[in-house]
């Protein structure tokens, strides 16, 4: 398990991380959701000892993970930025990680690069932006170290090659469990993928809990202006939406017995939810 | 931790560059030996060929700081294993080229002995000629494979240390330190010095260098052990600089 205890981070005035603490338990996949510059980046430089942060502990089964390298060959974090280097051919990033991750599965890492169609013979920065994901998501998927952490993993990447990435990452999730911490903008497509959720903003977790417990705190209502008015007097509510005469809200709390004739009552979306939440 | 892997990854970085210089030596040794031996007339001198190694070490050392560094911790290594691994690969890489100058310097003497009016030299016997006689010549070639080892570990060393403090910098202390270190000590200081004290200065820190490299006392132990000293407080200053270094976005 990754334990974050009490990280504080600033870059000047900017306070990124304030007094972060969370679990990251075993073989969960964790949505990390934020907006951007809420500090998802740094909080995954700090859990990997890329960063330091100003106070505060990361600990992976109670060990402290920063310049352990028994720990920091535990995980894995594809950045958005490439720390290859450049003039590197994909096939040698591969025999690379090999040597460095004894379990890297080369043989694995080849058949998903033919599926994405990457030519490995190619060097690291004549790939076109898509690509550069594509192979850091091909090394992380064959790493297999048990926490793999993603930062914005479909950057660029088309529609089919973002559902081959989410297809593959729950074969292998289901062939192997492990710990995958995803943190992406594109909440829609990784909702069916997430186990749990942790919402950031400006540097301090807002939401940290189940996927299927965070949906079932609320619901959407929709309908004309004024009956929907009328209805929540009263309520916990997260959001409005306006268009025309019509009006969707989003609750928190538990669906009344009694609906009123004229308002739709639908289960909270995850997108919606999280953009009322980071709205605030 | 498998701090092997990072040892072959950094020494495989050095490998190609470590061969084109060697190509270049070697084509440039052949040239001026066979001008030596069918051209020469009045009496010729190759010598300090190590020097150019010592200034490729001294580039190298600029050079291979930010992308090993970077793919290293990319891949699971803590900055100890970097650090650690890096000072092997310096070992190493200084060990192969002080053997092979060695091996060139034994050449270009079997070479220039077959020409009477030629010589081919270290740079240890331009420096300390005194020293060259009255020792066997297994230990004079000894004494020049150790001091070249060693001199070449302190160049390879500075030029390391000289990156991670840029690369340690902001943009602000870049452009600082970058223009402000070169304008001090070839503009402000000589004339500092001259104006205020007669150049003294200059005087003391040349006769400071002087005993610690043992060029007057013709001791070449001196140096080496400077080197050793001067290696031991770069290789320091480059821990701290790195045991906090992170990667910049």
């Amino acid at each position: 398990m990754i334990e974050i205890r009490s990280i504080n981070k600033s870059y000047g005035k900017l306070r990124a991380l304030d007094n972060i603490c969370l679990r990251f338990e075993e073989n969960k996949i964790y949505g990390l959701l934020g907006r951007n510059g809420a500090g998802k980046t740094t909080m995954l430089n700090i859990i990997t000892g890329r960063v330091f942060a100003d106070s505060g502990e990361v600990l992976m089964d109670g060990n402290p993970i920063p310049e352990n390298d028994q720990a920091l060959q535990q995980l894995y974090l594809t950045s958005e930025k490439t720390l290859y280097p450049e003039n590197m051919k994909v096939k040698d990033a591969l025999k690379w990680s090999k040597q460095f991750y004894p379990e890297f599965d080369i043989e694995y890492a080849q058949k998903i690069a033919t599926q994405f169609g990457l030519d490995t013979g190619k060097r690291i920065k004549s790939l076109s932006t898509g690509y550069t994901s594509i192979f850091k998501l091909i090394i992380a998927l064959s790493v297999n170290t048990p926490y793999i952490l993603f930062d914005e993993p479909v950057l660029g990447l088309d529609a089919n090659n973002r559902e081959l990435f989410y297809k593959l990452l729950i074969e292998k999730f289901s062939n192997q469990p492990f710990t995958a911490i995803i943190s992406t903008h594109l909440i829609e497509e990784v909702s069916s993928v997430i186990d749990h959720i942790v919402i950031i903003k400006d540097g301090c977790i807002i939401r940290d809990e189940s996927c299927e417990e965070l949906l079932s705190k609320g619901y959407t209502v929709s309908g004309t202006a004024a009956k929907i008015d009328a209805y929540i007097c009263g309520k916990d509510v997260l959001g409005i939406d306006s268009l025309g005469g019509l009006k969707t809200v989003y609750i928190l709390g538990n669906i009344d017995a009694d609906i009123p004739e004229g308002i739709e009552v639908t289960k909270l979306n995850l997108q919606k939810l999280y953009i009322q939440l980071t709205n605030l | 931790m498998n701090l092997k892997a990072a040892y072959k990854y950094q020494l495989t970085d050095h490998t190609k560059s470590v061969i084109i210089y060697y190509c270049v030596i070697v084509v440039l040794f052949a040239l001026l030996s066979i001008a030596t031996v069918n051209y020469s007339t009045g009496g010729s001198m190759i010598s300090g060929m190590d020097s150019i190694t010592v200034v490729f070490l001294f580039i190298v050392g600029l050079c291979t700081f930010r992308e090993p560094f970077v793919m290293l911790l990319q891949n699971g290594f803590s900055r100890k294993s970097i650090f650690k691994s890096r000072l092997l690969v310096a070992c190493t890489v200084v060990l192969i080229m002080a053997a092979i100058d060695k091996v060139i310097l034994l050449l270009g003497k079997a070479l220039s002995m077959s020409s009477s009016n030629s010589s081919f030299l270290s740079l240890y016997e331009q420096v300390y000629p005194a020293s060259t006689a009255h020792v066997s010549p297994f230990l004079f070639h000894l004494n020049i494979f150790v001091f070249d080892l060693l001199m070449y570990f302190t160049f390879l060393a500075i030029g390391y240390l000289i990156t991670l403090i840029f690369y340690r910098l902001n943009k602000a202390g870049k452009i600082a330190v970058g223009a402000g270190v070169p304008i001090f000590f070839c503009l402000i200081f000589p004339i500092f010095d001259y104006a205020f004290f007669g150049s003294g200065i200059s005087r003391a820190f040349a006769n400071f260098f002087d005993s610690i490299m043992g060029i007057s006392a013709g001791n070449p132990y001196a140096a080496m052990l400077s080197f050793i000293v001067i290696s031991v407080i770069i290789s320091a200053l480059s821990w701290l600089l790195m045991r906090r270094a992170v990667i910049k976005l």
